[in-house]
């Protein structure tokens, strides 16, 4: 079942400005992800997820690192440049800016039809575009409205729509619900669910909403400041986060009817990332922290219950949430 | 007026429509909706609701392409509906304030980030030395780290979030009497989020600041609105204190959103949601109550008669299953 689809070997990407300050949006990341499974990256907003998102999809180049798809290096040569990016697609953060207000809806659906499937035929095209509109729920009347005659989660359902169009095996979901209200956002979650199925899709889940990251990834993946800090099976390291950044961040979410969780236990402010602090990034702000942290840079090491850290007390933290639970 | 039940934004009877292939359709119809000074109100909704709309007209930002109907919009007393450009510029950005939902399209690429928010505060007269600081100052106070380099980035150079709160910079700068805030979380992340509502939350409470939050998200409503109004296809369905609203929903739409949330007690399980989905403006009937045909609670008489609203103690609601004797049980 364990399947490698995607592989990121020491991935990162490094930014200069103008200004000549560099930012390593995406420090060192190497991870696995499986055939069929939903792979869930949360972090803080600037922490690198889109960063890393964009490389798998190429529309970044990596700075180092490489990709493998289907264990094959997708800047390998010209025919893998041509063919493995039709596999991987993205829905986009932000509808607003990705979809061209020029065009109709209708014809934004059609164009990757046109380009990348040429043996159909017109009648075969439109019903096509008509099915994948039914799929994200939109009246077929929306075919000749622009973007602009849309509302913010209409455009989104309609972003999917483009995404999905092409039948690929591997979907960059980029706070792909996070626009939309939450009784679509239900509906689009379900959809993605049953496509996943229906086509074995494999996804890249990026969001802030911990409560979709958590419900809907088999694993999930917790980045700080270009770095994963903490991967593992997604219900075990929600509902027992040993990072005290996993901590933190989950000590944060909020749900309807919490009474006490608005107030909210964060301390300090995320570092720049063009200059990250020295030894464990978090350190500035972990109430853990010892003189070892902030010189030492922890690796990521594997726990008893198969999951990943970078903190160098991970046993130990383990080890207590183990002893607690008893 | 009595100073502490000042009304700063009053939506009387508001009707907008758009000309749709010669058609008049609704976007807005007959809504109600207040803000008082010092108060946090949220609109929830679904998508194409009409919240922006709703929104943007009480801004004098209303797309031209749409008809004001009838009602009017009062904003510090002084309505609204019939004022030119002038009288809205020196209102906007004073007196109102808004965060949009779209924070690519509301920013310059081609200028600092930090230049343009100093820039609100130096078209208010504020000295340019004193307006640099102030706008590296609300930097701070979003939560950005490295005021001096975010300063000094142009939009395309920071992530979602960031820009996020680079236009909440800009909506607060000059301490709005009323600030209309569009999704101003929904790109954020958890901690971020909370710690800008808080801010949010701080400076209405200090400066007195009525905040009209629009958002989906029923959790960010729980926490930190006073009241909630719930919009559904241009209209309001229900509204009145949030704790209430939230744990005892009465119409079937509330109940909707609220059965819908995610987390991960239902992993594995399919989440509930509303059938169907929002009607087009051409395609919503003109009598008989616009959820109908989503509703599961759906009676006869509910596509047949369009329910008036009913005030009960501090809530309203438009549905034809209450009548004031069942409320009041
Ligand atoms: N083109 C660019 N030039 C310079 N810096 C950039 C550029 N794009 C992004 N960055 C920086 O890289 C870091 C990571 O950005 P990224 O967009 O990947 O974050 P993110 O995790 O997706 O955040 P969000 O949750 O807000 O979307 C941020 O500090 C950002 O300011
Ligand atoms: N310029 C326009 N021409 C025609 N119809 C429009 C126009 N602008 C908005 N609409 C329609 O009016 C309705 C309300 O739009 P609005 O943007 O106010 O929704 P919203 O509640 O803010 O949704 P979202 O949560 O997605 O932002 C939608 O059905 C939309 O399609
Ligand atoms: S390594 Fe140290 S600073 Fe980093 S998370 Fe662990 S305890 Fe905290
Ligand atoms: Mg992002
Ligand atoms: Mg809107």
């Amino acid at each position: 079942m364990n399947n490698v689809l995607l592989q990121t070997n020491h991935l990162s990407k490094i930014y200069t400005d103008d200004r000549k300050s560099v930012v390593k949006a995406v420090n060192d990341i190497s991870l696995q992800i499986y055939q069929g499974e939903t792979f869930g990256l949360v972090g803080e907003s600037g922490c690198g997820k889109s960063t890393f998102g964009q490389m798998l999809v190429n529309l970044l180049e990596p700075t180092k690192g490489k990709i493998l798809f289907e264990g094959e290096d997708i800047f390998k040569n010209k025919r893998a440049r041509k063919e493995i990016p039709q596999k991987i697609q993205m829905i986009f953060q932000d509808p607003y800016s990705s979809l061209n207000p020029k065009r109709k809806i209708g014809w934004l659906l059609e164009e990757s039809l046109i380009i990348h499937r040429k043996n159909l035929s017109k009648e075969q095209r439109a019903k096509i575009v008509d099915e994948m509109l039914d799929l994200v729920g939109l009246d077929e009347s929306y075919k000749d409205r622009y973007p602009s005659q849309l509302s913010g989660g209409q455009r989104q359902r309609v972003s999917i729509a483009i995404a999905l169009i092409l039948n690929p095996k591997f979907v960059v979901c980029d706070e792909a619900v996070s626009a939309l209200d939450v009784s679509v956002q239900a509906q689009i979650l379900n959809l993605l669910h049953d496509l996943q199925e229906k086509f074995s899709l494999t996804y890249l889940f990026i969001s802030h909403n911990l409560n979709v990251v958590s419900y809907m990834s088999d694993r999930i993946g917790v980045m700080y400041l270009g770095s994963i800090v903490e991967l593992g099976d997604a219900v075990t390291l929600s509902k027992n986060p040993i990072h005290p950044y996993t901590k933190m961040l989950f000590s944060s979410s909020m749900n309807v009817g919490d009474a006490d969780s608005g107030k909210v236990q964060i301390t300090g402010e995320l570092p720049s990332p063009s200059n990250p602090p020295s030894g464990c990034t978090f350190h500035t702000r972990c109430p853990y922290c010892t003189e070892l942290c902030s010189s030492a840079r922890p690796e990521l090491q594997e726990l008893p219950d198969g999951r990943q850290i970078a903190c160098h007390y991970a046993q130990k933290f383990y080890q207590e949430s183990m002893e607690k639970k008893r | 007026m009595n100073n502490t039940t000042k009304t700063v934004l009053k939506i009387d009877n508001l009707s907008i429509c758009f000309d749709i292939n010669g058609k008049k359709c609704h976007a807005i119809r007959d809504l109600n909706l207040t803000v008082n000074a010092g108060e946090l109100v949220a609109l929830v909704g679904e998508s194409g609701c009409g919240k922006t709309l709703c929104a943007s007209f009480s801004m004098g930002l209303g797309p031209q392409t749409a008809s004001l109907e009838a009602g009017s919009i009062l904003v510090n007393g002084q309505d609204m509906t019939q004022a030119d450009d002038a009288a809205w510029n020196t209102i906007r950005g004073k007196d109102v304030s808004m965060i949009f939902q779209e924070p690519m399209t509301s920013l310059n690429p081609l200028m600092k980030v930090g230049r343009q928010i100093a820039e609100n505060a130096l078209n208010r007269g504020v000295p340019k030395a004193e307006a640099k600081n102030k706008a590296l100052e609300m930097i701070r106070l979003a939560g950005l780290p490295d005021a001096n380099r975010i300063y000094n980035c142009y939009p395309h150079q920071l992530s979602g979030g960031q820009r996020q709160r680079i236009m909440i910079c800009l909506a607060l700068i000059n301490q709005p009497k009323l600030l209309i805030a569009d999704e101003p979380t929904t790109a954020l992340d958890v901690t971020i989020q909370a710690q800008v509502l808080e801010i949010i939350r701080e400076m209405c409470t200090k400066t007195g600041t009525a905040v009209l939050i629009i958002t989906h998200d029923l959790g960010v409503v729980s926490h930190l609105c006073d009241r909630t109004y719930v919009m559904y296809a241009g209209s309001i369905v229900e509204s009145g204190p949030t704790a209430q609203i939230i744990q005892h929903p009465k119409h079937p739409y509330t109940k909707g959103l609220l059965a819908c949330l995610p987390d991960i007690s239902k992993k594995g399980q399919r989440l509930e949601n509303i059938k169907h989905s929002v009607p087009p403006l051409e395609k919503r009937p003109e009598v008989g109550c616009i959820y109908a045909n989503r509703c599961n609670e759906c009676m006869d008489c509910c596509t047949q008669i369009t329910p008036q609203r009913i005030a009960f103690g501090q809530r309203e609601i438009a549905c034809h299953k209450y009548t004031l004797d069942n409320l009041e049980e």
